[in-house]
């Protein structure tokens, strides 16, 4: 079901008033994406799942007060990015197991990651090869250019939205994004398996 | 006017983020650059690949389900504003009833608002992921004005206070304390803080932060230590307060917050003062 839709608003009200039904109804409605969005930021299954959980915990306290300025997804996608960035403040892995390299060209700040190797997703946890390459290529972005990435291609906020929620001037948004997806489409060509 | 191979341009491009006239000639290159062409293919394939909806693990939104805490409070709405509390009221009671020391309510002087300024008819209530409209960047805090005559120091902010008896205790006063501001449980940052200095033009008010972390008396929110933003330096002008680990168990029920043992636990308040 798209977003938007009078059901979802219908659903929203509901869960404001405190109705569990409504918000597991909404629950299923997001879920795919929020995990989604946990999963590339987090780079494993677990911590997606504690991510997306927390998302949908945080969600359902703050229903009450949710002014339904902004459709109902996208509300959760912003929560679900804090949600993110918590526990990998929490993991110390917030802009760490960096090396000394430069990121592309040198970007202040930035540095080019090793992805962390103990969190790579389980066997269990089916991928597509070509996922697998995404999710390598994103773990080997600095972790604040990955969010800022993210932000725009999953949760769709603007160029404007992402300044301000990470209180970046546009130029470093704009930057970020750019070599975010150079440098994903590089690793995705040089791994030999992506092909538009 | 740039046009050309240039990869920052494509993925502006890409966004339709170029100014008309360079969207247009970028628009002409591409049409001509095999290279170019490329590039915005694979950018989509990218996109679309990012894009794609993942499977949680199985009964995942059962056990959403099952976990759920208890919601936040909905905010009445206040019809109109009035001074409840006095600083030194305010102080006191939170000396009182929650054991504050007086190292973590600061208020100095020049910190406290001395002018009484009507405060919008409805609070401001932070639904978790608020993003205000204005640049972040700007640390300008609010504008006040201020009286001729100098307030007297809180008195109240003195170590003699007795606060051995606000264990389990609550002071009856502290319940007519409404908040203006009541943040969610959804990790409010420092954009909570500027929305509230757009908002709040020149109020006086107190600011209580609740929370389990140590470092969030100082560092409003998750965000990288060098973007974290000190209370005190980010809004001189505001009266503040911040409440311990121990001292948040106390002073939450009070304002309707449920604390858990989740780390993530955070309020933000704003309480109203009198001049």
């Amino acid at each position: 079901m798209p977003p938007h839709t009078q059901e979802e608003k219908r659903l929203v009200h509901k869960a404001k008033n405190g109705s569990q039904i409504a918000f597991g109804e909404l629950v299923s409605l997001h879920e795919k994406k929020i995990f989604a969005l946990c999963y590339r930021m987090m780079g494993n299954p677990d911590d997606a799942q504690d991510a997306a959980q927390e998302a949908f915990f945080s969600a359902w306290r703050a229903l009450p007060n949710f002014k339904e300025e902004s459709a109902f997804g996208t509300w959760l996608y912003r929560l679900a990015n804090n949600a993110c960035i918590d526990l990998l403040r929490k993991q110390n892995r917030y802009k760490t197991t960096s090396l000394s390299q430069e990121f592309e060209e040198g970007e202040e700040g930035a540095e080019l990651q090793i992805p962390d190797n103990t969190t790579r997703p389980d066997t269990k946890f089916e991928q597509k090869e070509l996922g697998i390459a995404l999710q390598e290529g994103l773990d080997s972005l600095p972790s604040n250019h990955r969010e800022v990435l993210l932000l725009r291609e999953i949760s769709g906020l603007s160029y404007q939205e992402i300044s301000e929620k990470l209180d970046l001037d546009l130029g470093t948004v704009k930057s970020r994004i750019a070599r975010g997806r150079t440098t994903l489409r590089k690793f995705l060509l040089e791994k030999g398996n992506f092909s538009p | 006017m740039q046009t050309g191979c240039d990869s920052d341009r494509l993925s502006l491009y890409y966004d339709n983020m170029l100014p008309q006239d360079e969207m247009e000639a970028m628009k002409l290159h591409i049409e001509q650059c095999p290279h170019c062409t490329k590039w915005l293919a694979e950018c989509s394939a990218l996109s679309a690949l990012l894009q794609e909806e993942m499977n949680p693990p199985a009964d995942f939104s059962g056990r959403v389900l099952e976990g759920l805490p208890p919601q936040d409070k909905k905010i009445q709405t206040i019809s109109s504003w009035r001074p409840v509390i006095s600083f030194v009221g305010l102080a006191a009671c939170a000396a009182i009833v929650f054991g504050l020391s007086p190292q973590t309510i600061d208020p100095t002087p020049d910190m406290i608002p001395r002018s009484t300024v009507e405060l919008p008819s409805s609070p401001i209530v932070d639904d978790g992921a608020s993003m205000s409209s204005s640049t972040m960047t700007e640390q300008t805090p609010p504008a006040y004005e201020y009286p001729d005559t100098d307030a007297p120091p809180p008195a109240d902010m003195s170590p003699a206070l007795d606060t051995s008896s606000t264990q389990g205790g609550r002071n009856p006063g502290a319940t007519d304390i409404t908040p203006i501001y009541f943040s969610s449980n959804a990790q409010p940052n420092y954009e909570s803080f500027y929305l509230l200095a757009e908002t709040l033009d020149s109020p006086p008010v107190a600011i209580l932060v609740l929370s389990q972390y140590p470092t969030d008396p100082h560092y409003l929110g998750f965000l990288p230590e060098e973007e974290s933003l000190s209370v005190s330096s980010a809004f001189p002008d505001l009266a503040y307060a911040t409440l311990s680990y121990e001292q948040v168990f106390r002073v939450s029920p009070l304002f309707g917050a449920t604390f858990t043992e989740s780390e993530t636990d955070f309020y933000l308040l704003v309480l109203p003062l009198s001049s």
